[in-house]
């Protein structure tokens, strides 16, 4: 039988997956551990701008290094104790862990509003950039994000 | 104090406009954005904030119906100057306050205005009298949509337009109207109303926007979600809360008024003795007093002013407003009493 990897003694029973920087990390608990990092309680309790929750600070103390945003170097522990991020690449980086934010927060997670005008030659380039955003979600079965995107490449075509 | 030219213009958002005129002051767009290139100003070094502020405003200049625009940067002015803008709704506390390379544009009339480097690299504003959400939005939207052909937003499909705070992420809009509540304050019913907004996504703030207090009962009711509808929607969502707060508003005063009716008209007369004959007025005292004025005309009472007076008094004497026209830095007590100078000379 496995052990909890992370105090070493009594079974893993709870296993946990999480993708940072598209690298799968796997942990495998036991159920007071799990307890203790906070897994069983809701991801986001505290409303507004903290989504410190003792579940991430523990994983982020299990895998020592930090997950930090590629454009600005903004730690996911600076964003949680301001509650800003640092520069647009942070909204990539820190994807899996602020759907949950952005949910209570929004109650939505895709954009409904305009879009920037951009000059005509580059419409071209959006749809090519779409397509390809397209057959990835196809690929992951987000079927929900892929119609938003296909509705995207429709209007795009018009305005050509 | 180079601000003096403002006080000679009126801005846009003291005219009384439309039938609520007495209940509602102003309706307000703030649109947030941001550049793909460069990390938002709080994690930007000074010299490449200085270089997001030299690009926008280049871009800026170049937009005809802004050539008669003032530019202002944050570092060349005074408190007093600054404290000026943030009591026109110009500027907000945050960026009078950072020390991030900061401007601000102030289009004719004050009805556009662009803050450059606050929390974000731009946030467009617009600003009307009276309840005028929608068309504000749209000279608001225009301006946007110029300044994203020339500057490449921080924007993805999925988000929308990213924002240095993920509370304003999607639209990055904050819709508000500033509205004159008493009846609702003074039966205790305002918790209550507060509670109801956030249920339905709104929340309302104090005088001066976020994280300030209410002064003579005056609200700012705003939006809290921009991600997931859309920018129409949101406007209209408000919008409806908006005419149901004012409906509220107007059944309890009707009430209170018919009840105590004594009281009411007594306490109407007595504000308007005040503010004519005190020799020094705080501002929370007039604030006060103008609550009680601005009620009265809605209530049909005879009063020799008028709502536009009244938001012209309020404008003019806070404090930076007083010293911008004197000339100087005034102590507490001297702008108490030149704040009872100056509201004497308009009654």
């Amino acid at each position: 039988m496995k052990l909890c990897d992370i105090c070493k003694k009594k079974p893993a029973t709870v296993q946990f997956t999480q993708i940072i920087n598209n690298e799968v990390k796997k942990l495998n608990l036991c159920e007071e551990c799990a307890e203790k990092m906070g897994l069983f309680s809701d991801f986001f309790t505290t409303a507004g701008g903290t989504l410190l929750s003792p579940f991430l600070k523990g994983l982020s103390e299990f895998f020592e290094e930090e997950i930090r945003c590629k454009g600005c170097g903004l730690s996911l522990s600076e964003f949680q104790e301001t509650g800003k991020f640092g520069c647009s690449a942070c909204y990539e980086t820190f994807k899996t862990q602020i759907k949950g934010l952005l949910k209570r927060l929004h109650g939505s997670l895709t954009h409904k509003g305009k879009t920037p005008k951009i000059p005509k030659e580059s419409i071209e380039d959006r749809i090519k950039k779409l397509e390809e955003e397209l057959k990835e979600a196809v690929r992951k079965e987000e079927y929900e994000r892929a119609a938003v995107l296909r509705d995207k490449i429709r209007e795009l075509k018009k305005k050509k | 104090m180079k601000l003096i030219s403002f006080l000679k213009k009126e801005a846009n958002w003291i005219r009384e406009k439309g039938e609520d005129s007495d209940i509602i002051v102003s309706s307000r767009i703030r649109i947030a954005r941001n550049l793909k290139n460069y990390p938002f100003p709080a994690k930007a070094k000074k010299d490449i904030q200085k270089k997001i502020r030299d690009e926008i405003i280049s871009k800026i200049k170049k937009i005809s119906y802004l050539k008669k625009s003032e530019i202002f940067l944050i570092e060349e002015l005074t408190p007093t100057d600054k404290r000026f803008l943030v009591e026109r709704h110009l500027i907000s506390y945050d960026l009078a306050k950072s020390r991030n390379i900061g401007a601000v544009v102030i289009g004719d009339e004050e009805i556009l205005s662009i803050m450059i480097n606050e929390e974000d690299h731009l946030r467009l504003q617009g600003l009307n009298p009276g309840l005028n959400l929608f068309d504000t939005y749209n000279i608001v939207s225009v301006l946007d949509d110029e300044l994203s052909k020339v500057l490449s937003y921080a924007y993805s499909e999925e988000f929308g337009y990213l924002t240095s705070c993920p509370t304003n992420v999607g639209t990055g809009l904050r819709a508000s109207v500033l509205l004159h509540l008493p009846a609702i304050v003074k039966t205790n019913q305002i918790n209550l109303l507060l509670e109801s907004l956030t249920r339905v996504g709104m929340v309302a703030r104090g005088f001066y926007g976020e994280g300030t207090k209410s002064l003579g009962d005056f609200f700012q009711v705003s939006n809290q979600i921009t991600l997931g509808l859309s920018e129409r929607e949101i406007v209209d969502k408000l919008e409806r809360v908006v005419k149901e707060i004012i409906k509220k508003e107007r059944e309890v005063r009707e009430s209170f008024y018919k009840k105590e009716k004594l009281e009411v008209e007594d306490k109407i007369y007595r504000s308007y003795g005040i503010l004519k004959y005190a020799v020094r007025l705080s501002y929370q005292e007039l604030m006060d007093k103008i609550s009680s004025l601005r009620m009265g005309i809605g209530l049909g009472i005879k009063l020799p002013i008028t709502v536009e007076s009244l938001n012209r008094i309020m404008l003019l004497s806070q404090p930076a407003h007083l010293e911008e026209r004197l000339g100087r830095v005034l102590n507490y007590t001297e702008q108490e009493i030149e704040r009872a100078k100056l509201v004497k000379s308009f009654l």
